[in-house]
């Protein structure tokens, strides 16, 4: 009962979502209220994950845990957010105190968070971009075509900038033979889902 | 060379830093010619009636926000310049924030009044159920939103008047750093007919032309040199736009040079290196 | 160099973030755990005003009809179950809602994956040649063709490969290096760019070292 049940559930809405798509009645009556439905599971999916943070950070607390004081800290800047967005900008998503944290503390953060991303494409260039073999000879010759026609002057190319081309012909055969390579996936993927061979989402027992 | 070849990674962070702060101060002029599908994209824009509507969806966090303001902030500029009505949206979380003072801070200089010339419709917790809604009511995915602080029903404002589903809107217009343009494509072109033109970040670009040569997508940008190309094509029509991602492309230009002084100094050593290797052991 | 409050916070905190590069520290991971419990915040705070007020609270309190009521309630109610896995022993409930959102996600990826990418991109590709005026225009076409379906071929392990079958694969990796070759290039222009940003604040925004 306990995996038989959820499978059903996937199946039948997998078969619900076919029928609707080619029957306007089916898609008028159950459209609406299920598209409503996933927006209700979605904003609740996230109160597990942050009940389970508030957890772990109050039980390093709790066992006086070495990075205690880190749990500390990053419970003060959840409990001042909240704080702000609901006390101090009362009624509103996107009050003014709210706004000073995300342009003066979230969004800085995470920027430098993925800036790292520079650094270490530089090092890891210089470290490993070597054309030692005929597939990292083309991946390199490949990578400089387009890095030079990006950002320092056009090349000539067949028909047109030598990137432009580059990324309109065999770039773009090679992104299509991927897509059509996931839509054949998805579609298999679906199909176990409806037989009910698909257990990832149920779990063990 | 030996040595030069491993150099501690450290030296090469400060070699990146101090290239790009000098491109920073010195904003060499590059002549890039504008890209194709630059401008298709603001052909694209072009072709919208007066007082056509526009969805503006800014999908994504502060991740992409240095490579998406300045394509969001071009493109809100155009369509208000036309005067088009524009519907924002932002399906990424972290997003929401940045995207709602973006527009109203486009709206404020180009003396647009909110419900009547624009509306921030918000988000929604699953990007799928909202496009797919969308294509019925966008009321019934949106019924509330803020206009100058308050709350109001999104049916009563003028900004919505004609519009009841993606089929009334003439361009959807998305900026991302992810792979959520497939719900566009798959969700609003598919299923009703929603012209699409995208801005996308390179990490992601190269996967759009498939879309873009089958006419799934009608324009596309690509990363911040996408993004100066039309701060170029629009400030040539509709001056006062501050040309962000051109600066940002001067600085590239050094950067790029200095990536690919690396990556030579690492082949030609590494060549070197295994000649010498060989004429060492020649067994 | 700037007199707000607000960017000098930014800035610090943009600086704590770097120091890891040299290598981690106390001062990164202050600023590390900054990070999670305010982008926790922000996504409670954003479902809580953007999604649990207009469509939870207004569809049970103030419904548009019974029907309306009905919905938002069983949905609200189902939605509960998340909360599961507190209690061990009903644990298994969560299944219930992840399993409808996984049926739905399925159908409609089943339903796009035919009719937004098989259909219009093999349509694509076995109308290259048409319109192609000119031998460039037709060497693109085939060099379509010919990536488009050596690439598919290479990843699919159905049958066993031949050596005529393996020289198809051969092209494919060939053309896979091209592709992924112009990722990278692009990737440099975007992951520059989010450094450029960075810089632009610190030395510009900060310390106007940088003209504006």
């Amino acid at each position: 009962m306990r995996t038989r049940i959820p499978l059903a559930l996937a199946a039948g809405m997998v078969v619900l979502m076919v029928l609707a798509f080619f029957s306007p009645k089916l898609k008028a009556t159950y459209e609406s209220p299920i598209n409503n439905g996933l927006f209700i599971f979605m904003a609740f999916a996230v109160v597990p994950a942050i009940v389970s943070l508030i957890r772990l950070h109050v039980a390093r607390i709790r066992r006086k845990h070495p990075d205690s004081i880190y749990s500390g800290i990053a419970l003060s800047a959840l409990f001042a957010t909240l704080f702000c967005g609901l006390i101090i900008d009362k009624h509103a998503f996107n009050g003014p105190s709210f706004r000073w944290i995300v342009t003066f503390i979230f969004e800085p953060l995470q920027q430098a968070v993925f800036a790292f991303l520079a650094f270490f494409i530089v090092s890891a260039a210089y470290r490993a971009f070597r054309a030692r073999t005929l597939e990292a000879t083309l991946l390199l010759f490949a990578a400089v075509i387009v890095m030079i026609g990006n950002a320092i002057l056009p090349l000539p190319g067949p028909s047109g900038p030598a990137e432009l081309w580059l990324l309109t012909v065999p770039s773009m055969a090679v992104q299509r033979g991927i897509i059509l390579g996931v839509a054949l996936g998805i579609i298999a993927q679906s199909v176990r889902i409806l037989l009910g061979l698909e257990r990832g989402f149920v779990g063990r027992g | 060379m030996e040595r030069l070849l491993n150099i501690d990674r450290q030296w090469i962070f400060l070699v990146v830093v101090v290239v790009m702060l000098v491109g920073a101060i010195a904003q060499p002029l590059i002549p890039m010619p504008i890209s194709s599908e630059s401008r298709q994209l603001y052909d694209v824009v072009g072709a919208v009636p007066e007082r056509g509507a526009v969805i503006v969806a800014m999908d994504y966090g502060p991740a992409s926000k240095d490579e998406l303001d300045a394509m969001s902030v071009a493109v809100l500029h155009h369509a208000f310049a036309r005067n088009l009505r524009v519907l924002g949206i932002c399906f990424d979380q972290q997003g929401v924030s940045n995207a709602e003072r973006l527009i109203m801070d486009v709206a404020a200089d180009s003396n647009r009044r909110d419900g009547d010339d624009f509306v921030f419709l918000g988000f929604q917790s699953d990007m799928t159920a909202a496009i797919l809604g969308m294509g019925t009511s966008i009321k019934d995915v949106f019924p509330e939103v803020m206009v100058d602080g308050e709350s109001r029903t999104t049916a009563e404002l003028p900004v919505m008047r004609g519009l009841e589903k993606l089929e009334d809107i003439a361009l959807s217009v998305q900026m991302t750093g992810s792979k959520d343009y497939e719900k566009w494509i798959n969700y609003g072109n598919a299923r009703t007919g929603l012209t699409l033109a995208t801005g996308a970040t390179g990490a992601i670009v190269t996967g759009l032309y498939p879309y873009l040569s089958s006419g799934q997508v009608s324009g596309l940008l690509r990363s911040t040199r996408g993004a100066a190309d039309y701060e170029r094509l629009v400030l040539d029509a509709h001056p006062g736009l501050e040309r962000s991602a051109g600066r940002k492309m001067s600085v590239q230009f050094l950067a790029h040079i200095m990536l690919l002084v690396f990556i030579a100094l690492a082949n030609v050593g590494g060549l070197l290196g295994r000649r010498t290797a060989a004429e060492d052991d020649p067994a | 160099m700037s007199t707000s409050i607000g960017v000098w916070v930014a800035a610090l905190l943009t600086l704590a973030m770097f120091s890891f590069l040299y290598r981690e520290n106390p001062v990164y991971r202050v600023a590390e755990h900054i990070l999670v419990g305010v982008a926790s915040g922000y996504t409670v705070l954003l479902m809580y005003y953007r999604v649990f007020i207009p469509v939870v609270w207004n569809g049970i309190a103030h419904p548009k009809g019974v029907e309306s009521f009905f919905w938002t309630f069983l949905f609200t109610v189902l939605a509960l179950l998340f909360l599961a896995p507190f209690v061990p022993r009903i644990g298994w409930l969560a299944r219930i809602p992840a399993a409808i959102a996984v049926g739905y996600a399925a159908g409609q990826e089943l339903i796009a994956a035919v009719q937004a990418r098989l259909f219009p991109q093999l349509l694509d590709t076995v109308t290259a040649f048409d319109g192609a005026s000119g031998a460039p225009a037709v060497i693109d076409a085939l060099l379509i063709v010919v990536g488009t379906l050596s690439v598919v071929f290479y990843f699919t392990m159905t049958f066993r490969r031949t050596p005529v079958l393996n020289g198809v694969a051969r092209v494919g990796v060939v053309f896979l290096m091209i592709g992924f070759g112009a990722v990278f290039g692009n990737m440099v222009i975007s992951r520059f760019t989010l450094l450029i940003g960075r810089i632009e604040f610190l030395f510009g925004d900060w310390i106007h070292l940088i003209p504006s």
